[in-house]
């Protein structure tokens, strides 16, 4: 049990240096490869603490390269824009001057329903109201009111 | 930003360093281990009991130290079934069984093999 204690403890260390290390996204709107990497080592880090029979560096060492090709991969992204898209796609217009657009909205897998879920979350009930509104590459929905809507507001 | 960069490359090289050390003294272990366990099986077919039962016992009592290093990178249950085979061969010595010690011999060579076939990257491993 002191072992369980003793690795819990040290994985628990490793943990909150890699969320420092990774940034403050970590903790907020994740991108998919952020997104990834979260998952990937929250099941890497639960493994050798449950199982003392597991070698501790066998979690330890996987989630140290995570952790250096996530730091790699966000440098090259802010460098390359091209590498950014590629990893992260791209924003997407779904609805444009209160016109939802149906392709870009399929392409997405995304309902009228779940649009104006995510269109309601943002205090807007009248799509005529949306000048336009754009999938971020993180899964938020960005919106621009028309001026009318504006001024009511 | 540097900090972070230093720090990715640090784990990136800590990571590596572990992998390269792991494999290297893998590949020690499983030399030195063979090559006693060999010794030891020689000794058995020439009837040299006693140069049989102190190699086994030498093996025996290098394989504490190696197991203990073995258990930071390795599953530890993959060692445990090598850790009692190794022991046993001087103890089935002790009690002039050399037929058992010879099947315990090969089997503890089949099984530090197997720890060092999981251990060495190969395309197989990997998938």
């Amino acid at each position: 049990m002191i072992t369980s204690l003793l690795r819990t403890l040290i994985i628990y260390i490793v943990i909150i240096i890699a969320v420092r290390i990774m940034g403050k996204r970590q903790i907020s709107e994740l991108q998919t490869t952020e997104l990834v990497v979260t998952l990937l080592i929250s099941d890497l880090a639960s493994i050798p603490m449950q199982d003392n029979e597991q070698p501790l560096t066998s979690g330890l060492v996987p989630i140290f390269v995570l952790i250096s090709l996530e730091i790699f991969v966000s440098i090259f992204m802010m460098k390359n824009n091209k590498i950014r898209r590629l990893i992260c796609g791209k924003p997407v217009l779904v609805v444009k001057s209160g016109e939802i657009q149906e392709e870009q909205l399929k392409d997405l897998r995304m309902s009228h329903a779940d649009l104006f879920e995510a269109l309601r979350q943002k205090d807007i009930f009248e799509i005529d109201d949306v000048k336009c509104a754009i999938i971020e590459t993180n899964g938020l929905l960005s919106v621009q009111r028309t001026e009318v809507a504006t001024n009511e507001n | 930003m540097k900090i972070r960069v230093f720090s990715a490359i640090i784990m990136l090289f800590l990571a590596v360093s572990l992998c390269v050390l792991s494999l290297n003294l893998t590949e020690k272990y499983y030399d030195d281990i063979t090559e006693k366990i060999e010794l030891t099986e020689e000794y058995i077919l020439t009837n040299n009991k006693a140069a049989a039962t102190a190699t086994a016992l030498e093996l025996a009592e290098n394989w504490e130290f190696q197991q203990n290093i073995f258990s930071l990178f390795i599953h530890h249950s993959g060692l445990e079934r090598t850790d009692l085979t190794i022991h046993s061969i001087s103890k089935y010595l002790s009690i002039d069984d050399t037929t058992a010690a010879l099947i315990l011999c090969e089997d503890a060579k089949i099984s530090i093999e197997e720890i060092y076939k999981d251990e060495k990257p190969s395309f197989w491993n990997l998938f």
